[in-house]
């Protein structure tokens, strides 16, 4: 299994810096990327799949420069991009045929591989129909099945669950640990719960750069005893969101239970534990956010 | 070829394209119907005998046939100076269709064709004979006008029409020009989705992340964009030649071109049916030129429509720029233009050389020439262009923003 890291990189457009120096290494298992929108997550993930050039800083993979393995490179990456539509006159059968092609398989490994792979994602009963005819969870599963179809060391993911419901999200959630076993997957999202639970690590970034990395157990660690619970009246609410970070607010019968992330708000605060959410809070407006 | 075959796959997967083809194809054979069929405005019995005659007299110029036709030409006419044939209102079985006026028609028609070969056979070697007189008075004076005169003396020096042939229906199937516009309508559809549609469902950062997406793929999709271009043109060529085979009925498509009305000074010494393979050779190479165009757009923009939009404002630009500049300026201006060859029976008509380095070259290999030219340099260009344009050149390619 080879590693991939990232070595000060760095990325503008214009007077705008994108990526500030970034450095991270990545090995197997389930990376989250969490950022607010805007923070460069894509920018940095098109960096990684060789689609975008860094002003500075350098890409390996194996100890290799990407630049340096070409083509080759892309036998062991799957990219599912940011909310895909593919080909919607396609039917799925169609579309993963078309994408071993591309991928360069030959057509007894693409045969065979594709029907393991509709198995995987469990969309074998629905092979035959159109990509246009699936649902936002079904295109998504087709998407992980496309990024796999050359067995690639390195999955990345965009935004993978944006749009999906519970279920089709939880569904999500475990087709990508299974994957995970054997793989290294990075998800990019600023969706908290998608990562909180199958992540081995969560790196946080924020204006170009990683604030926080680490496994998600740390990380709730390094916040514990900033996040509380307290009651307010119904005529302090508005007062209480522009002056706190909140990260939850609960209607009560006599005003208002609300959680916040920072220093003690009151006397009458309580200490929570906390969750990756106030952890993403926490850091994010340490470093400056918008939240 | 794998990557091939997909591409043209996911051109012909769009239903419209045959939707379109469907219609467009109906449509020209309609048009060629109604406006080029041998029996539009003529009594049925005329027809008849027009096919009797061609039958009878069509080939090489004998001169029993040359006897009979002027035979037959002077009696019948002479019998329309009868009050009885002159008024003539039921058929009778003496002649071919079966009134003395229409009989009078076909044989003067065919005595025409004897006058008119007669008198180009008499004045292609008077012109070939002042041509070579004229090459000899600039002999060390304009080296240019010496080359030109010369080449028009072994051009036309030595022609003669030895046969006779009904061609009237050729010239309109040359000129014929409606399947052009058809077929350009169908480039619009078929081409300009190939690369703005990777981007508008989201594939073109598949592509980019696939071992064969790039480089691979752009060289599939510019051979998969000609094999289309191809395709169309072949269709509707083959739909052409059929109808005016069926409904103009084409005739003497073995005999020089030359022999054609309007063609008597053409500058190539070749059959009608080597003609009609250059006109489609030609329009090819034009349609590629213009495909490319289209492929090009696609490249530039993310979404479809502007492409589209875009393309057919410049075919119409390029269709008026054919039409309207006809100055000496304008013909340079259109050689370098693709509607030129799909229109290229023009170059064909006279003797027009153009003056390449002091070398005259006849204009058709110009054009033509051009064209194959401008089809590589555009292959080349779309090879070559940015994969990931639309990042790096957000603005120029009038692509959506880069996602941060």
């Amino acid at each position: 299994m080879s590693t991939l890291e990232l070595k000060s990189i760095s990325k503008s457009y214009g007077k705008k810096q994108v990526l500030d120096n970034l450095n991270c290494t990545f090995e197997k298992g389930v990376y989250g990327l969490l950022g607010p929108n805007g923070a460069g997550k894509t920018t940095l993930i098109s960096i990684i799949v060789n689609i975008l050039n860094a002003d500075s800083g350098e890409v390996l993979f194996g100890g290799k420069l990407v630049k340096v393995l070409g083509s080759d490179y892309y036998d062991d990456i799957g990219y599912l991009p940011q909310y895909p539509h593919f080909y919607s006159n396609y039917t799925a059968q169609e579309f993963l045929e078309y994408i071993a092609v591309i991928k360069g398989l030959s057509k007894k490994k693409a045969k065979q591989k594709i029907d393991e792979l509709f198995e995987f994602v469990n969309l074998q009963n629905d092979k035959k129909k159109k990509v246009g005819a699936y649902s936002g969870g079904m295109r998504q599963r087709l998407g992980i099945a496309q990024a796999l179809i050359n067995n690639p060391e390195i999955l990345i993911l965009d935004e993978p669950t944006a749009g999906l419901d519970p279920k089709e999200r939880i569904r999500f959630r475990n087709l990508i640990s299974r994957i995970s076993e054997d793989k290294t997957v990075i998800l990019a999202t600023h969706i908290v719960t998608d990562v909180e639970s199958i992540a081995r690590d969560v790196i946080l970034i924020n204006k170009g750069r990683i604030i926080c990395n680490d496994t998600p157990e740390n990380l709730i660690e390094s916040i514990n005893g900033k996040v509380w619970s307290f009651e307010i009246p119904h005529n302090e609410i508005e007062d209480s969101l522009s002056q706190f970070i909140v990260s939850n607010v609960q209607y009560s019968g006599d005003g208002f239970l609300i959680k916040t992330v920072g220093e003690k708000p009151c006397k009458s605060a309580q200490n929570v534990p906390a969750t990756l959410e106030e952890v993403y809070l926490c850091y994010v407006s340490e470093s400056g956010g918008e939240i | 070829m794998r990557i091939v075959k997909c591409e043209l796959k996911k051109i012909f997967k769009n239903r419209v394209i045959f939707i379109a083809l469907a219609v467009f194809l109906l449509l020209n054979i309609i048009n060629i119907y109604r406006n080029y069929n041998i029996h539009n405005g003529v009594d049925d019995c005329v027809v008849t005998g027009q096919l009797y005659l061609r039958e009878q007299l069509d080939g090489e110029l004998t001169e029993d046939k040359r006897a009979l036709i002027y035979q037959q030409a002077e009696k019948v006419s002479g019998l329309l100076y009868n009050k009885k044939y002159a008024n003539q209102t039921a058929p009778e079985n003496d002649f071919i269709t079966g009134y003395a006026f229409w009989d009078s028609q076909l044989w003067n028609t065919y005595r025409d064709y004897i006058d008119k070969a007669q008198s180009f056979n008499e004045n292609i070697e008077q012109k070939s004979a002042e041509a070579l007189k004229k090459a000899e008075y600039y002999s060390g004076k304009n080296e240019f006008y010496e080359a030109e005169n010369k080449l028009y003396y072994n051009t036309y020096s030595g022609r003669k029409i030895t046969g006779i042939y009904d061609t009237n229906g050729l010239p309109d199937y040359f000129r014929y020009s409606l399947s052009s516009v058809l077929s350009v309508i169908m480039l619009l559809l078929g081409v300009v989705p190939i690369f703005s549609s990777e981007c508008e469902c989201d594939m073109d950062t598949v592509l980019l992340t696939s071992k064969n997406g790039r480089r691979k793929t752009a060289f599939a999709k510019i051979i998969s964009a000609l094999i289309y271009s191809f395709a169309i043109e072949l269709v509707f060529s083959i739909c052409d030649f059929l109808s005016f085979m069926c409904f103009a009925r084409l005739d003497g498509l073995g005999q020089s071109l030359y022999a054609v009305q309007g063609f008597g000074m053409c500058s190539a010494d070749i059959t009608v049916w080597q003609f009609c393979l250059i006109l489609f050779a030609m329009r090819t190479i034009g349609m590629s030129v213009i495909c490319l165009v289209f492929l090009l757009l696609s490249k530039l923009f993310r979404r479809s429509v502007a492409p589209f939009v875009t393309g057919a404002c410049l075919f119409f630009s390029l269709m008026l720029i054919k039409t309207f500049f006809t100055d000496t300026s304008g013909e340079i201006i259109n050689i370098f233009n693709p509607i030129s060859l799909l229109v290229s029976f023009n170059y064909f008509c006279d003797f027009t050389a153009v003056n390449l380095f002091g070398t005259p070259v006849f204009s058709y290999v110009i054009v033509g020439s051009v064209g194959v030219v401008i089809v590589f340099i555009l292959c080349v260009l779309i090879f070559s262009m940015p994969l990931k344009m639309q990042l790096r050149f957000p603005k120029l390619t009038f692509r959506r923003s880069v996602r941060l």
